[in-house]
């Protein structure tokens, strides 16, 4: 399969480059890495020349047609929520904990809710996420005193 | 023997049954959010026992340890992500049985196994201590050396549908592993410069990152096709029907208390390999290893039966000798020399009182387990699939991040968990489980440190390799290796030779297996 | 359908705006504290950060002291963890923050000094720390187990000069006070030894208990609690320690060193002085609570009353002593 002999590339070079950079190490400190850095590249090459008999390009053909037939994910919703998710532990200590939780919670269900949703129900599930941070919040910073950051806000 | 009635007698104080149950559900609750585990919640909770008498201090504190070890498997069942690094194994099955519409089922085997496995593993504190913690000491480096490649053959288990995507996930989080400070030298290694990476990759964000990003994701990308998370089915009679599927296999939950408790022992294994272990043996005696990651509640028992014996493990050598067996029995230990108790045996002569009575809490612990567990089991695995995956998914990543920050107070580790949920979720697309990445990072400190300290102790007796290959309990552990490694092949073998067995299991791992 | 649409984004805005509403109130009242502070210190709960895990040592103390504090210091106190990088994460991290006292960490030497000497980047410098007090010392001793041939020092060292590297002793990690008491004793004695580092004082304790390793370095709590099990050589004070008054020290035996891990507190450089001063009188007064004095002292520590001034000299000291002996051996 295409996907196998990309992770293969990929993995072989992650090993290549521990193997490199370790070699600056002193001997010790160098063995496991190394060692470890050996196993992953030659394991890369094993899933390089499975992906390349022919069970696996029958495999892969079941598996697109697999694909094909089933449901395929919402792929703008993952990288949008991924974009939010992102941006949410970025700001955590410019804007502060709470802030910026509520800020992206709120965010992210819209960005989720269903085009046919009703403005209630998104109202209601971002009233619930907002409470429910604010409760975790508190819990946190009152009752186990957990210093979470506090940024420009709070 | 009056230290040990005495002890009975004020176990059984409605005051103390009243700490012990409320620890117990402090702990389930803590345990059950990704991202808190059992030492964050011991740790959170130290000052609040600074003012109580030390009896009432350590109940609280045990119920608070047997709980969020226990409390682990609902994240583990319901969405996938280990609450505690202990119930990495409870997901493999409890999820699979969740998305079927069982996850109250999965909750009440992993009732059962709990409170089982922690009974039996407090027996073994109670009555083998000394003689447990003795054997303990022999684990050398070069013993925890082997025990760790021991641990690195469950991959196979673990990964049936591709054993070479397993082992390359483990060999990448062995090489995770290896970034901060080197053990000997004090190299830093793969830090680039940066301050935040020479701590190395903590393991609780790492888990989380690896398990829990991906379902979020998952879920997110799914959203259009399920309302929920997880069905949910209700089923009446559970525990009864459950209890007769589990009682036909006492075996089992013996044999994985059992393996719990001696994993536990050792110090610094800890129970977060205990489930793993005992998970491995299940899949590796069972008559029907293909059912293991589709929902066996065989799969359940074993890792919690496991991981829940390992709480009473871990105190062997602690009350003992003063050493932890897990981070959560190390915080334990600071609360003990807070009350001015030295764990050793000023323990069992001096404290003798207060000593049997915490061993004593932890049974009580372990039974209360079972009617609390069930109640707010069903309110959990309802609650969860009734949410919407619109509510669901910001709130468990809000927790993600809430669990990351706090474990050390660190905001790096928060992007370390962001980062690996990125690699885990384009890794999980590729067909690479998340399950031996973690095995690896666990593993990985623990096998390097067993191997430069051996190397460092063969140099100095002039034997430099054969420190490795002359102790018994390390020929024990070799031998267990090589069996453990050989056994899916031996397996595959048995299997062919009964063709009638292989064409009744068409499942498509067997299938993808034989394509490899 | 697009009515309701414009709901939803109407909802998401209003929530937006509730936000931050609610962060400029939190903002205010963070503001207002502010400048309350500089007119008393402290005026709000201060964050005691402990560089080390839960459940070790300096946690320990600091749990001792907590209560007294707070009496002193009119507060809460919070104790939070920050472990990481033998404590360089939390010094970095307490150096790059706000220097208003509020925060301070525990300040243990060796490591406080040593991090910055063997790291290209430690994310700080010993000097971007302020000391303000130094309350304890946990002395270093050498033992052997209770069936070694050993029974003194001078025999393990004429042994260990005789079979170079032969001898294992088990200690608490690379870079740490073990490590450096190591070094010094080789350094001193003219023998190698082989150094086994764990990773912490209880582990190594398990390696040198399991008879895995010949000696052991550690510190004197541990060799109070573990003492049955072991013959303890020398011990890193200067005069005999009150909790092993038969133990001679390496100064008596002829090696002229002193080992131990110190600890206090520390804040940024620019807090301000009356702040510093402030908060040493707290610890001061903590620190002579005969109470606590007895408690800690029978855990197996050595207690002090060394102040700021008197704590910044010492630290100058022993990081001069700490780069000869680092420099001498190769490890810089």
């Amino acid at each position: 399969m295409r996907r196998d002999r990309v992770a293969a590339a990929i993995l072989f070079c992650a090993g290549l480059f521990g193997w490199a950079e370790a070699q600056r190490y002193g001997t010790l400190s160098r063995l496991f890495p190394q060692v470890v850095a050996v196993a992953l590249m030659l394991l890369s090459l094993i899933l390089l020349l499975q992906s390349l008999t022919a069970g696996a390009r029958r495999a892969a053909v079941a598996y697109r047609a697999q694909r094909a037939a089933g449901e395929r994910p919402d792929a703008r919703g993952v990288i949008l929520a991924l974009l939010v998710i992102v941006a949410w532990t970025l700001l955590l200590e410019l804007l502060g904990f709470w802030t910026t939780s509520v800020l992206a919670f709120a965010l992210l269900v819209y960005v989720l809710r269903a085009p046919d949703q009703r403005a209630a129900t998104v109202w209601k599930t971002i009233f619930a996420g907002v409470l429910l941070v604010t409760l975790f919040v508190l819990l946190f910073r009152i009752t186990l005193r957990v210093p979470l950051p506090e940024g420009l806000f709070w | 023997m009056p230290a040990v009635l005495q002890a009975v007698l004020t176990v059984l104080h409605p005051l103390n049954l009243l700490l012990i149950s409320i620890g117990v559900t402090a702990g389930i609750g803590v345990g059950a959010l990704p991202g808190l585990t059992a030492t964050m919640a011991i740790a959170l909770l130290v000052p609040f026992t600074f003012g109580m008498n030390v009896v009432h201090a350590l109940v609280l504190l045990g119920g608070i340890y047997c709980g969020a070890i226990y409390g682990g498997s609902y994240a583990a069942i319901l969405i996938n992500t280990p609450g505690t690094p202990a119930a990495i194994a409870t997901t493999f099955d409890g999820f699979a049985l969740a998305r079927k519409g069982h996850a109250y089922r999965a909750i009440v085997v992993a009732t059962i196994a709990s409170a089982i496995g922690g009974l039996v593993g407090v027996f073994f504190l109670l009555f083998l201590s000394p003689p447990l913690a003795r054997a303990s000491l022999r684990f050398g480096p070069p013993e925890f050396f082997w025990l760790t490649v021991f641990g690195l053959t469950i991959i196979a288990t673990i990964s049936p549908k591709s054993t070479v995507k397993g082992l390359i996930g483990g060999a990448v989080g062995l090489l995770i592993g290896t970034i901060g400070i080197a053990p000997i030298e004090g190299n830093v290694r793969f830090a680039f410069g940066t301050v935040a990476l020479q701590n190395g990759i903590t393991l609780i964000p790492a888990l989380i990152g690896l398990f829990c990003l991906p379902e979020i994701l998952d879920m997110i990308g799914s959203r259009y096709h399920r309302e929920t998370a997880i069905p949910y089915r209700s089923q009446r009679h559970m525990l009864r029907r459950v209890w007769r599927l589990m009682a036909r296999k006492p075996w089992l939950l013996l044999r994985s208390s059992v393996i719990g408790t001696v994993i536990g022992i050792v110090p610094g294994a800890g129970a977060n390999i205990a489930g793993m272990v005992s998970y491995n043996e299940a899949v590796r005696v069972s008559k029907t290893p293909e059912k293991f990651g589709h929902g066996a509640i065989d799969g359940i028992t074993a890792s919690e039966a496991a991981n829940n014996a390992g709480v009473a493990g871990s105190l062997v050598p602690l009350l003992t000798l003063g050493i932890p067996g897990a981070p959560p029995a190390a915080v334990l230990l600071g609360a003990l020399l807070l009350k001015g108790m030295r764990p050793g045996a000023e323990l069992f002569t001096v404290h003798a009182a207060v000593t049997y009575t915490f061993m004593f809490s932890l049974v009580i612990a372990n039974i209360v387990l079972l009617p609390l567990g069930l109640m707010l089991g069903r309110a959990a695995s309802k609650v969860v699939s009734g949410l919407p995956i619109t509510l669901l998914a910001p709130l468990v990543f809000f927790l993600s991040v809430i669990g990351s920050f706090s474990i050390q107070n660190n905001v790096a580790d928060v992007y370390v968990m962001l980062a690996l949920g990125v690699v885990g979720y384009i890794g999980r697309r590729a067909g690479f489980q998340p399950g031996p990445i973690v095995l690896g990072l666990i593993l990985g400190a623990m096998c390097e440190q067993g191997l430069v300290q051996s190397i460092l102790m063969g140099r100095a007796a002039g034997t430099p390799l054969a420190i490795f290959f002359t102790r018994p309990i390390s020929l024990v552990l070799i031998a267990l290796t090589v069996v453990s490694a050989a056994w899916p092949m031996l397996a595959r073998m048995r299997q062919r030779h009964t063709p009638a067995v292989a064409a009744a299991h068409t499942h498509p791992i067997v299938e993808e297996k034989r394509d490899a | 359908m697009d009515r309701q649409n414009r709901r939803g984004r109407s909802v998401v805005l209003l929530t937006v705006a509730l936000a931050v509403l609610f962060a400029l109130i939190g903002a205010m009242s963070v503001a207002a504290a502010g400048a309350g502070e500089a007119q008393s210190y402290p005026s709000r709960a201060v964050n005691y950060v402990i560089p080390f895990d839960a459940g070790g040592q300096s946690d320990i103390t600091a749990q001792y002291q907590r209560e007294a504090l707070e009496r002193v210091l009119g507060v809460d106190v919070v104790i939070r963890h920050q472990p990481g990088a033998g404590g360089a994460l939390a010094w970095a991290a307490l150096a790059r923050g706000r220097a208003d006292g509020y925060t301070f960490a525990g300040n243990n030497i060796p490591h406080i000094i040593i991090q910055p000497l063997v790291r290209e980047n430690a994310g700080y410098q010993t000097e971007d720390l302020r000391p303000v007090y130094m309350f304890q010392t946990t002395p270093i001793g050498l033992a052997v187990a209770a069936n070694s041939p050993f029974d003194t020092l001078e025999e393990l060292i004429e042994h260990a000069r005789a079979n170079p590297g032969r001898v294992t002793v088990s200690g608490s990690g690379t870079h740490s006070g073990h490590h450096l008491a190591i070094l010094q004793l080789q350094y001193l004695s003219d023998t190698e030894f082989t150094y086994i580092p764990a990773t912490g004082a209880a582990p190594s304790v398990t390696n040198f208990l399991g008879g895995h390793t010949q000696a052991i370095l550690a510190n004197s709590d541990d060799l109070v609690q573990h003492q049955d099990a072991m013959k303890i050589l020398a011990i890193g004070t200067a005069e005999r320690f009150h909790a092993l008054p038969e133990v001679p020290t390496f100064i008596e035996q002829g090696y002229d060193f002193t080992a131990g891990i110190d600890r206090g507190v520390t804040v940024a450089k620019d807090t301000p002085e009356e702040i510093v001063r402030a908060l040493e009188a707290a610890f001061d007064a903590v620190s002579r609570d005969r109470a606590l004095v007895a408690e800690m002292e029978a855990l197996g520590f050595e207690m002090h009353q060394t102040g700021a001034d008197e704590f910044a000299a010492y630290i100058e000291r022993k990081q001069r002593e700490i780069t000869t002996v680092l420099a001498e051996l190769g490890e810089l």
